[in-house]
């Protein structure tokens, strides 16, 4: 070989030792430039226009959604949200991470003003391990209080994760990747139709009594459905209620909120809760299970004024509670059943315990610890709806 | 050996060696991250074992077998059919929800009894309205009930009175009427729903 021939050889290897040299130090500054082992998006839910009325409340949500095919288990969330305060307002206390996916139920909150906006910085983290961690799910539930007429924007700004890295206890960072995300949560805000009925009624979650210390009123928000006997029907979300004294056996709630439509005829009520059961009033100081069609509800009952709209009482029935868990997930499936019961139980086994205020979703009796009462309420609802059922 | 051919030989191998290098890094990095996905990827689906490449879940965890003595029946002549449950792998379980559909207006169903290892039932009902024999069977304990591989529980055992002439089944609910009474086994621990298989049971009724 000659001398010429070699030196182009020797060219050639060198240059081709440079190329893979620049792809892999590339390659590692990818990794290192987002500081990050994994990918993940954060988002804003719902994804369509928020429509509430003056007075109601709102729930939005923080959403971490892992990349296609990745599962990095989320293990920390700092986010900052801005919005308008003389439209809306964060409820106080009223702002928790998401205990289900792991996260401390308290967050860390702190708030400032930026260009004309209230702005709230939301940290949540987690102290569990690994196995209750999520790659997908709510972080932080924000709930908001509609103030005045208008609309706006909920914008989410920069934002920190962390997750549980198999391979590098050290290596946390997860990269925030929202192209094409959805970043700002809408919201109309109508003005109080003050013309229209307001329906108003006392109510019992089972097993929740009125000592009780973790089920508050912003964590037992209620899902209300007005079927009239011309068998339209009108569905209210979020309905917080407000305590309402009661027995250490069991608490009152006072729900009311404005219907609608101005209905004539009768009409029954579907209330359903976080943890509970629907359940169907059809008269007032309901007591047992209302099997027939329609309602003995009178719209001629209702006004539009607070103090003299008729008070439904349906205490005397209280939501059975259990609906915890369905096929995939902790999310409610209508029905009570073995799964609930062996999700309630293999909590109850952990005694945990959350500060006052605080939220479990298996702490069915709402006294801020898990215990065998929490499995007992379950069976006995289960026993109650089966003797419904069959 | 002179400088040139110092240069002649080492830097070619230096530059190989690079080459090699820089070949080996970078399929090292795309397997990393391969392997890591499909570790996730098996956790999401419920892989119960925690390393890849055990064997999933295995199917059909428990058979369901309705039977009778003798599925030719008369009318002033009943019989005894007895549900159940065999375990193709040893497990322990919190619930055994079983819901058993048949006709009530061809069968007055009585005197239902259970396995003596089963807790008493939490709730059990003949209804009539529904055509269905529901038992729910809630373990307390915290491990749950052991059922081994091979070990068959008589989940019910009860009396049927034919009340019509005909063919008639019995079989497992699964749930597709009403969700309600969906026959359901639940893991202790996991609270996953078990997988099982059943049979339906069909008897004659003749004059």
């Amino acid at each position: 070989m000659n001398t010429k021939t070699t030196t182009i050889i020797i060219g050639i290897l060198m240059i081709v030792a440079l190329v893979g040299g620049v792809i892999l130090v590339n390659q590692n500054q990818d990794t290192r430039r987002g500081a990050a082992f994994s990918t993940s998006t954060l988002i804003l839910l719902p994804n369509s226009t928020i429509t509430k009325t003056v007075g109601e409340n709102f729930q939005v949500h923080v959403n971490y959604v892992g990349a296609t095919g990745i599962v990095t288990k989320i293990d920390g969330v700092q986010t900052v949200v801005c919005y308008d305060n003389s439209k809306i307002n964060l409820v106080d206390g009223e702002t928790v991470g998401n205990n289900a996916a792991g996260f401390e139920t308290v967050p860390i909150i702190a708030y400032n003003d930026v260009s004309g906006k209230k702005c709230a910085t939301v940290v949540v983290n987690s102290k569990q391990n690994a196995t209750v961690l999520r790659g997908t799910a709510d972080a932080i539930t924000l709930t908001y209080k509609a103030m005045a007429a208008g609309s706006g924007d909920i914008e989410m700004g920069r934002s920190l994760m962390t997750g549980d890295n198999p391979n590098n206890a050290l290596d946390k960072w997860v990269t925030i990747n929202n192209t094409g995300a959805v970043v700002k949560a809408n919201y109309v805000i109508n003005p109080e139709n003050t013309t229209m009925p307001l329906l108003k009624f006392r109510m019992a979650f089972y097993g929740i009594g009125a000592s009780d210390a973790c089920a508050e009123p912003g964590r037992m928000p209620l899902t209300v459905t007005v079927r009239y006997n011309d068998d339209t029907n009108e569905v209210h979300t979020n309905v917080i209620p407000v305590k309402a004294g009661g027995t250490n056996a069991l608490a009152y709630y006072d729900a009311s909120f404005r219907l609608n439509t101005a209905k004539t005829g009768n009409f029954s009520v579907f209330v359903k809760g976080p943890k509970h059961l629907q359940m169907k009033y059809g008269r007032d100081n309901q007591r047992v299970n209302y099997e027939k069609a329609g309602g003995e509800l009178l719209t001629t009952d209702l006004t539009n004024i607070a103090d003299t709209t008729k008070m439904y009482h349906f205490e005397g029935l209280p939501l059975l509670t259990g609906d915890v868990v369905s096929e995939t997930d902790e999310t409610q499936n209508g029905v009570i059943d073995g799964r609930d019961f062996s999700f309630v139980k293999t909590k109850s086994t952990d005694r945990k315990e959350v500060p006052v205020g605080g939220y479990m979703l298996a702490d069915l009796n709402g006294n801020c610890q898990m215990e065998s009462q929490d499995v007992v309420i379950l069976m006995k609802s289960l026993e109650e709806k089966q003797e419904q059922l069959y | 050996m002179n400088k040139n051919n110092v240069l002649k030989y080492l830097l070619p191998i230096v530059a190989i060696i690079v080459l090699i290098e820089s070949v080996i890094l970078i399929l090292r990095l795309g397997n990393e991250r391969t392997l890591n996905q499909v570790k996730e990827n098996a956790q999401q689906v419920g892989v119960t074992n925690s390393e890849v490449g055990k064997n999933p879940v295995i199917n059909n965890v428990y058979t369901f077998d309705i039977g009778t003595a003798n599925k030719n029946l008369t009318l002033n002549k009943g019989g005894i059919i007895e549900v159940k449950m065999k375990g193709n792998s040893d497990r322990a379980v919190d619930a055994i929800n079983v819901y058993v559909k048949y006709n009530p207006e061809a069968f007055e169903i009585s005197n239902v009894v259970y396995d003596p290892k089963l807790p008493k039932p939490t709730f059990d009902k003949i209804s009539t309205e529904r055509g269905l024999i529901v038992t729910n069977f809630l373990i307390a304990e915290s491990k749950g009930l052991k059922i081994n591989k091979e070990e068959t529980l008589t989940v019910m055992k009860f009396n049927i009175t034919p009340k019509t002439t005909g063919v008639f089944n019995f079989e497992i609910s699964t749930g597709n009427e009403m969700k309600e009474s969906a026959t359901m086994i639940v893991e202790n621990a996991t609270s996953e729903v078990l997988p099982y298989s059943s049979n339906k049971l069909t008897v004659n009724v003749a004059r």
